[in-house]
């Protein structure tokens, strides 16, 4: 098996699955948006997110459920993504890499 | 503030569009948004961005779409079934394409050559003026009277050409094809606009040229042509108009006109020009005709009788009751077709536009009958699938929908291949009919609708039988694993015999086709064309004619030189003359004024008298005739007869040649009179042209052109040399015909392919379904051999049929068709009978080898499985 291609992940999916593990549970389209830009700075589109979203879990990265509903946004529903076993391996891998990576870069490039 | 509310149409299309998976939450998502920041643009735009297909519902999520989803299934089962039936579908939707995508090319063509002359304003207004009913030669005088006193004619014009002029531009000079000439009216009947200059005045005085863009621009690459000089044949003109370039589908495709402005013409019996006249808007064409026969009594009569020798216009007309004595108005549109013989450009044919467009829904035909065929005889595999979809509910139109979705599929997959099959054989299409179409032609408009059209009727046509054939099945039969009969087996019978009758037909049309063209190639002609150098344009030598012949006579190679106004294969012209005495019988014989040594480049014979003799100033009061002239006159004793021309100057008859064929072997040989033009001293000029005939003797025949053209390049100033063997203008006679016969052959090559491919897989079919009959009588003692015979007795019946069918109609068609010809070959039976044979012996290849295999098969095999 190899884990590039199990665990291969785009760079925004990156960020989201980050993001999303972060919020642990909490995580549905409006607070992800809000996380990254708070976070990193960077503006998303909300279709964006729902997009990213939806490619993490049709990859089994992130798994979602249903929350509870209540008068705000129009009495909608939220779907609230949690990180999956897979997801957390991706996350770890891709941790590891790049930690494994950075680790060889000569140290007079690195920030102190 | 004033809480803002969300567009709510925006919520109600996203919730229907959307997949019910994530709607609430994309709604939920945006409402929280605009909470945040009610503006209903920016909810809009966060809407709108939605819009991506992961988001959007399937066509089969719709409720209201319940058709299209089964469509959807449709072609998911059509897929499907393509793809387990390999060889069958290739074998239909190959056999398809070919079909259409001839039947594409072939409407292209039948367009093209329905399309010409049609791009003027008012093409319907537009005639060609002939002499009687079909002479294209018309007197001088004809056009400018015309329009003085018919007031039905608007304007009429006479023009002469097309022919290869020198131009001289600046310090470049070369040949070019495509003058013509004509008089200050040309614009007024050709009612196209100019780009430069004025149509009115373009070529209303003498030395002006009007030059078509590409002349133009050939011309003068860096300036505007427009008041330039340009020197024609050594003649200076000013170009005073430019046109764009002439559309490839005119009977008449100029390059450049010079004009030809009015000189005063006197006599209405020299036909020297040819006339083209418009119409006023609404005249009236019967009217129009009775006018012209009284304008004709009018103005040729009285020539007319002071040649003839007849007291009064009346008897003239009573000696030939069979004579047209009047002009004729020939729409401009239908010269292309009807009379090609008029037409400047390459003529066409109407009889081979008919015939094509039968060959085109021919192979249509054949090749939606194996899409039938096949298909019914197949459907026994599908029954139980039918039986499925009945039992679950599908409706009888249901079932029909199914199969012609299958079928359209087909057509479709079918006409993709037709497209790119005709870009490829465009190349060679354009070498078989003489015509430049190009690629981007096949995707006009009009080209795409006629694809269409063969799309949605090979689809119907062939899917709607064996669609209404499966749609009848009865699902509880079919679920009880009986076979049912795929349709009537009567039918299929018919139109494999169908197609046989049509192939054996287009076989037998080819063979004949090219037997004829091969015949005609090889009769005897009377004369001998080998090494027989024609060159043209020998007016140009003026007097130096003398010196050049003597000078070619001292090549080694060249045998015998000599000139003559007309040479064989490359047209005559027919000279009024009679006999001097009480009756004043005429004669219209082809006319040509020869040199003494014509006898000898030619071969000809003499049967009585003699030819004219070398620099014998005598002879220009002989003549020498042909049997067929003896003949037609009735002369005992043809030498010292006397003819004379209507100037009072007497012909003695010194000679009469062997008959030779000088014109096709599609006609007769028909009377020829030769005058004397061989006085060395004399102008060249014999009646406007000379061709300098060269009989050559050498194997190196290029060698002996250079020498030539070293010769001619002496004495004929900037004229380059012109020459072709005289055998090449033989051949070229017959072209026609070899096109004709080569694109009759790839097309009925082609449908008889698909004939052999759609009988390959009924066969296939056939035996699929008799597998356990065929185990049966194996195991009851039947051979190899007579199993065999079996099922190759079943096909011969249905191809013998069919042959017999084909080659009864071929025959009555074919007979008509060599009728044209003078020269034909006989309608033997061999040559009807060779292609039955040959198509059965095909068939049974096919039958045979598929056959062989069922039955040489271990019986058990088919029989275990119960």
């Amino acid at each position: 098996m190899n884990p590039e291609r199990t665990y291969q992940l785009g760079e925004l999916e990156e960020l989201v699955l980050m993001v999303v593990a972060i919020l642990n549970g909490q995580a549905y389209g409006i607070k992800v948006m809000d996380e990254v830009l708070e976070q990193t700075g960077r503006k998303l589109n909300i279709s964006a997110v729902h997009t990213t979203l939806d490619r993490l879990e049709k990859k089994g990265f992130v798994a979602s459920e249903m929350g509870g509903a209540n008068a705000e946004r129009g009495g909608r529903r939220k779907r609230l993504f949690s990180v999956s076993a897979a997801g957390s391996r991706a996350l770890n891998y891709v941790h590891a890499t790049r930690n494994e990576l950075y680790a060889q870069i000569p140290k007079s490039l690195r920030s102190s | 503030m004033i809480e803002k509310k969300p567009p709510a149409w925006v919520l109600k299309v996203l919730s229907s569009l959307l997949k019910d998976k994530y709607c609430e939450q994309i709604e939920g998502d945006l409402l929280e948004l605009f909470e945040r920041n009610p503006s209903r643009a920016r909810f809009f735009w966060n809407a709108v961005r939605f819009f991506r297909f992961r988001f959007l519902k399937d066509l089969d999520e719709f409720e209201r779409f319940t058709t299209l989803a089964m469509i959807k299934n449709y072609l998911k089962v059509a897929a499907r079934t393509l793809l387990r039936q390999k060889a069958y579908s290739v074998i239909n939707i190959i056999g398809l394409a070919i079909g259409l995508g001839s039947c594409l090319l072939i409407a292209i063509y039948v367009n093209h050559e329905r399309s010409y002359d049609n791009f003027y304003k008012h093409p319907d207004r537009i005639y060609r003026v002939l002499n009687g009913e079909s002479g294209g030669w018309t007197p001088p005088l004809l056009a400018s009277t015309l329009m003085a006193d018919v007031s039905e004619i608007e304007a009429a014009t006479k023009v002469n050409g097309l022919w290869e002029a020198l131009i001289e531009v600046g310090d470049r000079s070369f040949m070019q094809n495509g003058a013509l000439s004509a008089d200050g009216q040309f614009f007024e009947v050709f009612d196209d606009d100019l780009i430069a200059g004025d149509r009115k005045t373009a070529l209303s005085k003498a030395n002006s040229i009007v030059l078509t863009q590409s002349i133009a621009q050939k011309c003068f690459p860096d300036t505007s042509a427009m008041g330039q000089t340009i020197t024609v044949d050594e003649e200076a003109h000013i170009v005073t108009g430019v046109i764009a370039d002439r559309p490839k589908n005119t009977h008449l495709p100029y390059q450049y006109i010079i004009s030809n402005p009015e000189i005063g013409h006197t006599n209405w019996t020299g036909n020297s020009v040819n006339t083209y006249a418009r119409t006023i808007k609404g005249a009236d064409v019967n009217l129009l005709k009775t006018k012209l026969m009284d304008f004709y009594e009018k103005h040729v009569g009285p020539e007319a009788l002071q040649w003839s020798g007849h007291d009064s216009y009346e008897e003239l007309l009573a000696q030939f009751p069979d004579r047209h004595f009047g002009f004729t108005m020939f729409p401009v549109q239908d010269i292309h077709l009807k009379k090609s013989y008029l037409s400047k450009g390459s003529g066409g044919n109407e009889r081979n536009i008919i015939i094509f467009s039968i060959i085109a829904i021919f192979i249509l035909v054949i090749a939606c009958v194996n899409y039938i065929n096949m298909t019914t005889a197949r459907s026994a595999i599908r029954s139980k699938e039918v039986g499925i979809r009945k039992a679950l509910g599908s409706q009888r139109e249901s079932i029909i929908a199914q199969f012609l979705v299958e079928s359209t599929v087909i057509s479709l997959l079918a006409v993709l291949l037709a497209l790119i099959l005709a870009a490829t054989a465009i190349p060679a299409f354009n070498e078989l009919t003489g015509r430049s179409f190009e690629i981007q032609e096949i995707y006009t408009p009009q080209n795409l609708l006629i694809v269409g059209i063969l799309l949605l009727v090979s689809g119907l046509l062939a899917g709607l039988y064996p669609a209404s054939v499966m749609a009848g099945f009865s699902p509880l039969k079919a679920l009880r694993n009986q076979k049912q009969q795929g349709g009537k087996a009567g039918l299929r019978s018919f139109l494999v015999a169908f197609q046989f009758a049509v192939s054996v037909c287009l076989l037998v049309a080819t063979i004949v086709v090219f037997r004829q063209v091969k015949f005609m190639q090889s009769q005897e002609l009377g004369l001998n064309l080998e090494q027989t150098l024609v060159i043209y344009g020998g007016t140009v030598l003026e007097d130096q004619y003398g010196v050049f012949k003597t000078q070619l006579e001292q090549l080694p190679a060249v045998q015998h030189v000599a000139k003559a106004s007309h040479v064989p294969f490359q047209g005559y012209s027919d000279w009024g003359y009679l006999v001097p005495d009480e009756d004043r019988k005429s004669i219209s014989p082809y006319n040509a004024f020869t040199s003494a040594e014509v006898l000898d480049v030619l071969d000809l014979q003499m049967v009585q008298g003699r030819f004219f003799r070398e620099n014998s100033p005598l002879d220009t009061n002989y003549v020498v005739i042909n049997e067929a002239f003896v003949k037609d006159m009735g002369w005992k004793y043809p030498i010292g007869q006397k003819l004379t021309r209507m100037d009072n100057l007497d012909f003695e008859v010194i000679g009469v040649m062997k008959d030779f064929n000088y014109t096709s072997l599609k006609h007769n040989i028909s009377p020829l009179l030769f005058r004397y033009g061989g006085i060395e001293s004399s102008e060249i000029g014999l009646y406007h042209q000379a061709y300098i005939l060269v009989k050559v003797n050498t194997t190196n025949i290029l060698e002996t052109l250079d020498r030539v053209e070293e010769v001619w390049d002496k004495h004929a100033g900037s004229y380059p040399l012109d020459a072709v063997f005289l055998e090449d203008s033989f051949q070229r006679h017959y072209e026609a015909e070899q096109k004709f016969g080569t694109v009759f052959t790839t097309f009925s090559g082609l449908a008889i392919i698909i004939a052999f491919m759609g009988l390959f897989a009924l066969t296939t079919f056939v035996l699929q379904k008799r597998f356990k009959e065929i185990a049966v009588r194996k195991v009851l003692g039947a051979s190899t051999g007579s199993l065999l015979g079996m099922m190759i007795s079943d096909f011969t019946k249905l191809v013998g049929i069919g042959g017999v069918l084909g080659i009864a109609v071929s025959f009555f068609w074919l007979r008509d068709w060599l009728q044209s010809y003078s020269y034909r070959i006989e309608l033997s039976w061999y040559l009807l009978a060779a292609p039955i044979v040959l198509v059965l012996l095909l068939a049974w290849t096919v039958v045979a080898v598929k056959s062989y295999r069922a039955a040489i098969s271990n019986p058990a095999n088919a029989l275990k499985e119960e």
